[in-house]
């Protein structure tokens, strides 16, 4: 069984194609959304998702987020006692999600198609087919989100003939990209974006904007205001929030002392100005690389959480001059687009006349050095596959020795579009040997073939087509070896995981606790009066005493908390 | 294959039928089954494509055209909302066309001055402009540049970054080539591309760090400073088209008292060098008389001279400096052959100093004691081997040798002129390792310290190095020649006179009275050489009266 899953910034889903339509899979507590939040408690256990975002705040030093933006990076992240690299973190959350599917269909998952964001580069694709491989998924594809979000959209309204342009802000990347639809095939036709632009900058922005109106903390206090997460839930509320209100009040409680602070929705929008300048440039270079003018789309198509603030949704409405936005609840299209994949991939009868298309986002090519006027210049970069071309896809470009009786040639394959050579990102080098003549005289053409499931190829071929050299692309450095994910792997095993029917119940603990320590006075109270009480319930084991006990004890929380669960 | 073929159809010009016949083909070629016959067949598509986008250009041109200029402003684009039913969100934002007008009235009635005040907040306008106007405003401003030729840079700036004009595909795509050539030519003209890249050249950096000292009010420090730069850069710097300083930032003003500071330190410089120059003969004339009473010290000294000579010549002349050949001047790297000419320097010398030693004409020694006999077939080796390009150790060579001459030379009993050229290559393979090796530190920290205005601390650091080295240079280039005339001194007067000329030592000079009859001479050379031969036994009664004058002291 294929399944599909949306491993996000902040939220994560998984999606299954069934009866000719693509279904939702909840999760322990009912919902469709997993934060993609990862805790680890003192003994060892581990805690994914809502219950890891309530100790965001009390065990700063044990829980983790938006992850997903160190994917494909040597940064390390200490949780307790241990240190676990992105691709880890991103495991522990896919694990529960297949626990999830595995629960719902009643059998064994073990093949899943994983989005990234589409300006994902080579590495950080890399990566997040390792976490699957750690979380015991097997995944043959990675789809664009954009991408998927543009099939799930697609295949829904299958008009005659449109071309549309996804406009997908999630919590951490920026995608643009242009898809057009007819007679059932979805074809990409470009793609560009920003891996460091989504929802959680704005709550950046949010937060700093209120520790500038704290005027009596110190530099050091606000940096570790800022590394505690402590104002995180505050923020991400207000950001929700000002979705309506014009105002709206913070409230960060610190070192015992509360503080409050209003913050309108003008203050917010003059200060994010700077990011939303950057949603500008992909959405010209998408159309531009399409070679279409926005007139002739049919529709812009917001998906991704942040994309329902209204300060984004002006900018796109201004920047169209057209308000048809057509959204599709912007949070669930994406992993509905990955489950249609899934089953493509499985060739479900349903969607044999659909074919999916899609498109390289980077250019792929080769450092070189040529004579311009009598003077040589080095660390130009040579592109041989464009950005934006359908893949699969594999070019030849031919390429000449430089200095008389040189006996080496250096291919350092590189991925970007700068056109300084060592601007872009490397992705390995291919060395030769040729035979010593004068520069010029000895030619070679290079090859670089890049398949669907994302695999780089390059071969160097000489004059007479024979092979002097290939290889497969493997990344050095910021990617993990087999020997890594071997270690990895017996480091997740060793982490126990709470039975899935307690899970709510534990959510529920960490929910008071959270709230036990941001509030005072006789709310602390009454809140460790309902706790023990839902603890003695839990102690009598008995299964109805415990559902019963939990309602009660949810409905109390919530007359507390009325924030937002995702 | 035809495309037509791929695809199963006939030719068409129905874009429609083109798109069905593909995707028909494409349920049976899905790209993740036959990745070579999808890319077959992709190519076919979008072949079929262009043939189509090529017939309606036909079409199109076969029609009568209505007559537009090139340069006209497409009609405003118009919100595809009509107004009655255009919801409160969307509010009709700045047009270009009106945005256009608007500059083009502050541009006319107000200056270039009141242009750039205003930016900012038209600059904000454009921003807001939507995407479909973008071609529209992109045209229009392009045509706004070109025909105001005082938009002043900062303004040309943002346009350029705005529009992404710099990007020759991005440029042609929104302004078709017959805008899009003129423009380029006149953003290159202002070198904009290179102030927006941020790439920032020695040349560029010494009018700016003058013109801003100039407008500080710190007029010596810029006066002294224009005498620093060395000839190429300041070449370059007196080249810089004004705009392209504009671009940085600098007023006409400031560009034009900066540039006149330069050539006038150029000028000084000239000055000082032949001023140098002439000091120089002193020194080294000076150097000898103090040798003739036995003081051999000053020969170590004189090796350590003509070692840092020949390393600035080979610095001053090739950019031996940088270790890669990217960094020759273009006039330099341009012949090949003037590479193998450096090369041939070390042989001169070394020749010299065989011969020298050989037939002990000036040191009066025995051949077997000196060992520069075996110099010669070593920088014959060096000159062979430094001339083939594809030698990989090529640049390492030229110290290798002096090292093994250094160590050679070093064997012998005593000091001797030979014996000084080899001292001086040995310290010029020490100066060239540890330069080479130090050598881009210093380059850094020399514009790092101009990019962060430590302008003067570092500069005159870095620079008073290099004037030092100069001066050795001078020596240097006395040196060669004395050596070079003293083989030949004997073959008759006018060598003498001239090897005196050069700044010949006593001891050569003693060897007028030796010179043989036979040699005859133009008069006009003779009157040339008395002449100098009277400055020079000025210069010398001069050093003798010192001399006495000591000897006097210390008896």
């Amino acid at each position: 069984m294929y399944i599909g899953i949306d491993l996000g910034t902040t939220n994560s889903l998984v999606a299954v194609f069934r009866d000719g339509q693509a279904h939702l899979i909840p999760n322990a507590h009912g919902h469709v959304l997993t934060p993609s939040a990862v805790s680890v408690a003192d003994d060892g256990t581990l805690l994914v998702g809502l219950a890891a975002r309530e100790r965001l705040a009390s065990h700063p030093q044990q829980t983790a987020m938006t992850f997903k933006r160190w994917m494909g990076t040597d940064k390390l992240t200490r949780l307790g006692s241990k240190d676990y690299r992105a691709e880890e973190l991103s495991a522990m959350v896919l694990k529960s999600l297949k626990a999830d599917a595995e629960a719902y269909l009643g059998t064994e998952v073990t093949e899943a198609v994983v989005t990234v964001p589409a300006y994902f580069n080579d590495v950080q694709r890399r990566a997040t087919k390792h976490a699957a491989e750690l979380a015991g998924l097997k995944v043959e594809r990675l789809l664009n989100e954009p991408t998927a979000a543009g099939l799930a959209y697609g295949l829904q309204e299958r008009q005659d003939h449109s071309t549309f342009l996804v406009f997908d802000l999630g919590g951490g990347t920026f995608d643009v990209s242009v898809l057009e639809y007819f007679d059932g095939v979805v074809e990409v036709r470009s793609s560009a974006g920003d891996t460091r632009l989504g929802g959680e900058d704005f709550v950046a922005v949010l937060e700093t904007l209120f520790l500038k109106k704290c005027e009596n903390f110190s530099e050091r206090d606000r940096e570790q205001i800022l590394a505690s997460k402590a104002l995180w839930r505050a923020a991400e509320q207000a950001k929700r929030d000002l979705t309506d209100a014009d105002t709206v009040d913070m409230r960060l409680q610190w070192k015992d002392a509360a503080f409050t602070h209003t913050v309108s929705r003008a203050e917010f929008e003059a200060a994010s100005d700077e990011l939303i300048k950057r949603l500008r440039r992909p959405i010209e270079r998408a159309l531009s690389d399409a070679r279409l003018s926005p007139n002739e789309l049919s529709e812009v198509v917001l998906v991704g959480g942040a994309s329902r603030m209204p300060l984004v949704r002006q900018t796109v409405t201004k920047l169209f001059q057209r308000l048809p936005l057509r959204t599709i609840n912007p949070d669930e299209t994406i992993a509905r687009g990955a489950a249609i994949q899934a089953a493509l991939k499985a060739r479900d009868a349903a969607l044999e006349e659909v074919v999916l298309t899609d498109v390289m986002p980077y250019s792929l090519g080769v450092i070189i050095s040529e004579f311009i006027n009598g003077r040589r210049f080095g660390d130009r970069f040579s592109p041989i596959i464009e950005r934006n071309t359908p893949v699969p896809v594999s070019r030849v470009q031919g390429y000449n020795t430089i200095s008389d009786n040189q006996r080496q040639i250096l291919f350092d394959i590189r991925q970007g579009e700068s056109p300084i050579g060592s601007e872009n990102m490397a992705l390995g080098v291919l060395e030769i040997d040729v035979p010593p003549k004068p520069a010029g005289q000895v030619s070679v053409n290079v090859r670089i073939s890049y398949d669907a499931n994302g695999m780089l190829e390059v071969e160097v071929k000489d004059e007479r087509q024979q092979l002097m050299a290939s290889t497969i692309i493997q990344p050095a450095g910021a990617s993990m070896g087999a020997d890594d994910i071997a270690q990895a792997l017996e480091r997740l095993r060793a982490l126990k995981q709470h039975p899935r029917d307690q899970q709510e119940n534990i959510y529920l603990l960490e929910r008071a606790k959270r709230l036990y320590e941001d509030r005072l006075g006789d709310q602390r109270q009454w809140l460790q009066r309902w706790t023990a009480q839902f603890e003695m319930a839990l102690d009598t084991q008995d299964a109805k005493e415990v559902a019963r006990a939990r309602d009660e004890f949810r409905a109390a929380l919530d007359s507390l908390d009325k924030g937002f669960v995702f | 294959m035809a495309p037509w073929d791929t695809l199963g159809i006939e030719p068409t010009n129905d874009i429609r039928a083109i798109k069905k016949a593909y995707s028909i083909k494409l349920k049976t070629t899905r790209p993740d089954d036959d990745a070579a016959a999808y890319q077959q067949l992709r190519e076919a598509y979008e072949a079929a494509q262009q043939w189509v986008q090529y017939m309606d250009f036909e079409e199109a041109e076969e029609a009568p055209a209505p007559e537009s200029e090139p340069v006209e402003l497409p009609p405003p684009i118009e919100a595809p909302v009509a107004a009655e039913e255009a919801p409160p969100e969307l509010v009709q934002g700045p047009t270009a066309e009106r945005l256009l007008q608007t500059c083009a009235a502050i541009l006319e009635q107000g200056g270039a001055q009141h242009l750039l005040r205003m930016w900012p907040g038209l600059q904000q306008q454009l921003e807001d402009l939507p995407i479909a106007a973008q071609f529209a405003a992109s045209h229009g401003f392009a045509g706004f540049v070109l025909e105001h030729s005082d938009v002043p840079v900062p303004v040309l700036i943002s346009l350029t970054k705005h529009f992404q004009w710099g990007l020759d595909y991005r440029a042609s795509q929104q302004l078709g080539p017959g805008l899009a050539v003129p423009l380029q030519d006149k953003l290159h003209q202002a070198h904009v591309y290179a102030a927006l890249r941020g790439h920032t050249e020695p040349a560029d950096l010494w009018p700016m760090a003058l013109a801003r000292l100039w407008d500080g009010k710190r007029r010596l420090v810029a006066r002294l400073l224009a005498l620093l730069p060395d000839p190429m850069t300041r070449q370059e710097a007196l080249q810089l088209p004004a705009a392209r300083l504009e671009a940085f930032g600098l007023s006409t003003q400031s560009a034009r008292a900066a540039m006149g500071l330069l050539s006038f330190g150029g000028k000084v410089q000239f000055g000082l060098l032949a001023a140098l120059l002439l000091a120089a003969v002193f020194v080294v004339r000076g150097l000898s008389l103090f040798q003739r009473p036995g003081m051999e010290i000053a020969e170590p000294g004189l090796a350590l001279l003509v070692f840092l000579g020949i390393y600035m010549y080979l610095y001053l002349v090739a950019g031996i400096f940088y270790p890669s050949s990217d960094s020759l001047p273009r006039w330099w790297a341009a012949r090949a052959w003037r590479t193998d000419a450096l090369a041939v320097i070390p042989l001169l010398v070394a020749l010299a100093a065989y011969f020298d030693g050989h037939f002990h004409w000036l040191s009066g020694r025995m051949a077997s004691e000196n060992l520069s006999f075996w110099l010669l077939p070593l920088y014959a080796l060096i000159w062979a081997v430094v001339r083939t390009e594809a030698n990989p150790w090529r640049k390492q060579f030229l110290p290798v040798c002096c090292i093994l001459a250094f160590g050679l030379d070093g064997l012998r009993p005593s000091l001797t002129e030979p014996m000084i050229i080899s001292l001086a290559f040995g310290w010029t393979l020490v100066a060239h390792v540890v330069l080479s090796r130090f050598g881009p530190v210093f380059e850094l920290v020399y514009e790092e310290g101009l990019k962060l205005r430590f302008l003067v601390r570092v500069p005159f650091l870095f620079l008073g190095i290099k004037l030092v080295l100069v001066v050795w240079a001078v020596l240097l280039l006395l040196c060669l020649p004395v050596l070079l005339f003293r083989m030949v001194a004997q073959r008759g007067a006018l060598y003498v006179y001239l090897a005196m000329l050069a700044g010949l030592s006593l001891e050569a000079a003693m060897a007028v009275s030796e010179v043989p009859a036979h040699a005859t001479v133009p008069v006009w050379v003779l009157a040339a050489v008395l002449v100098i031969q009277l400055f020079q036994a000025g210069c010398q009664a001069l050093a003798y009266a010192g001399l006495r004058k000591a000897q006097k002291v210390s008896a």
